[in-house]
């Protein structure tokens, strides 16, 4: 566990040291397109991968990926120097995402109705297929929630992050955040139901 | 299924989906090529812009010393209304610039009548005529088609106008004469400016014209307004909205007396379409 986890709870903020993220953070400020390439080396993955599971679709969330680190030059002139950097792409994910999920939500409907993605072969073809489906099923009905109780999901449930933390991303405070997580849960349980997942 | 399905499919969507090295090698091309282009987009713009809005303001600040500012800029920037006849275009004609819409509370944003750019000449009164009993027809009594304007206007024209008479306190302009009227007669004629009270006075009458739809008050409240301020910067808007008033109240020779002047072009472009489809419409009604 990371100190600044630790801490939280106390309300305290571990010390950043002058690292290379904050030299980083620096040359991005003065424009150094090279910084940019840097900074996705360094955090395309994690950013990647919540665009992935916010927005449930590849193309959408390498879209939502390079909206992100084109954006980055621009935004980074509001990074809160306290704040980690991957923290703050995370937070220009959610910012951008409405656009994108709008789009991968409709072509998921379209597929749903008109065709279905082929399964993929794995070691364990059954295993695999079934966490393939409740994925699936979980994307639709992600799809059902409004933009601010996805968001909190995936970041509390999927990406396993602290409310804390979370807060910090979408700018609420933390017992928004939990409001959020609690209907979305709700909403989320109703759906699989209805899906017949159980 | 003995555990929580929820949170089965959170850990698979959790598992699922990391970006294969080639789709990420792609991104980050595609992100470094997007920002290339927008960095050589910007140059040449700042190139060209940068200039251009050098050129823009040394000319305007040449105009506004040797008093060749139009009227219509002046009006933008009060302030820069330096010398007296900056107001009056060289030929004494009225500015057919449309005026400037300016954000009207919601209350009373429903048809606004934009003011003209300049000061016309403005009638004695509006001759007597006898009352036309009948109505107009519905297409004369309700005019808002043809003074529909932007949904913006009015009630912040008197802190424009306020505005602008404090700038014009040290520097009065001169009237703009329409087109009869001489460039000398129109310089001899300072703007009267309104007062607060008139102010207060326009901003009653619009509400009782546009919001409360009820033209007798309103032609009673515009003709306070017009002898408070007979040359005020509302004037001619307040002459058109009387007009209106006569129109929907069935005082159509009246009306028409009125509209004259704006559909033969006295206030320059000012309302000139709408009045004449105005007069045609009532000569149509009469006739």
């Amino acid at each position: 566990m990371m100190v600044s986890e630790l801490l939280a709870p106390f309300g305290i903020r571990a010390p950043r040291r002058a690292t290379a993220e904050s030299t980083l953070v620096e040359r991005l400020r003065r424009g150094d397109r090279a910084a940019v390439g840097e900074a996705y080396d360094e955090h395309h993955v994690a950013v990647r991968a919540f665009a992935r599971r916010l927005v449930g679709e590849d193309a959408a969330a390498e879209d939502l990926v390079h909206e992100v680190f084109v954006t980055l030059p621009r935004a980074i002139q509001r990074f809160d120097a306290e704040a980690s950097l991957r923290t703050f792409l995370v937070s220009i994910a959610v910012n951008h995402a409405r656009h994108h999920l709008r789009a991968a939500s409709r072509r998921r409907g379209a597929i749903d109705r008109f065709a279905r993605e082929p399964e993929a072969t794995a070691a364990n073809p059954e295993q695999h297929a079934l966490r393939a489906s409740l994925a699936r099923a979980l994307n639709r009905a992600l799809d059902t929630l409004p933009l601010d109780q996805r968001v909190v999901f995936v970041l509390c449930e999927v990406e396993d992050r602290t409310s804390v933390e979370v807060a910090e991303i979408v700018g609420a405070p933390e017992g928004t955040v939990r409001t959020r997580l609690f209907h979305a849960r709700k909403k989320l349980r109703d759906e699989l139901e209805r899906e017949g997942i159980r | 299924m003995s555990r929580d399905p929820l949170a089965e499919a959170a850990r698979a969507l959790r598992e699922g989906g990391g970006a294969s090295p080639a789709r990420s090698d792609e991104t980050r091309a595609r992100v470094l090529a997007t920002l290339r282009n927008e960095r050589a987009r910007r140059i040449p713009l700042l190139r060209v812009v940068l200039p251009l809005a050098a050129v823009l303001v040394g000319s305007m600040a040449w105009a506004a010393a040797g008093g060749h500012l139009p009227a219509a800029v002046q009006a933008v920037f009060p302030g820069s209304a330096t010398a007296p006849e900056i107001a009056a275009p060289r030929s004494g004609l009225p500015s057919s610039t449309p005026p400037i819409a300016l954000v009207a509370p919601p209350e009373l944003a429903e048809e606004p009548v934009d003011p003209p750019e300049v000061l016309p000449e403005l009638s004695p009164g509006v001759p007597d005529a006898p009352h036309a009993g009948a109505p107009a027809p519905a297409a004369i009594m309700a005019p808002a088609p043809l003074v529909a304007g932007p949904a913006r206007a009015s009630t912040t024209r008197p802190h424009a106008a306020r505005k602008g008479t404090s700038s014009l306190a040290t520097a009065p302009l001169a009237p703009l004469a329409p087109l009869t009227r001489s460039a000398a007669v129109a310089v001899a004629e300072p703007v009267i400016p309104a007062e607060p009270d008139d102010q207060a006075l326009y901003t009653t009458a619009h509400r009782l014209h546009f919001a409360e739809h009820n033209p007798a008050a309103a032609l009673a409240a515009w003709d306070g307004y017009l002898r408070a301020a007979p040359r005020g910067r509302f004037a001619v808007e307040a002459h058109y909205n009387r007009a209106l008033c006569l129109v929907r109240l069935g005082r159509a020779a009246e009306a028409e007396a009125s509209l004259e002047s704006f559909a033969r072009g006295a206030y320059g472009g000012y309302r000139k379409d709408e009045a004449r489809a105005l007069l045609d419409a009532l000569h149509g009604a009469t006739h």
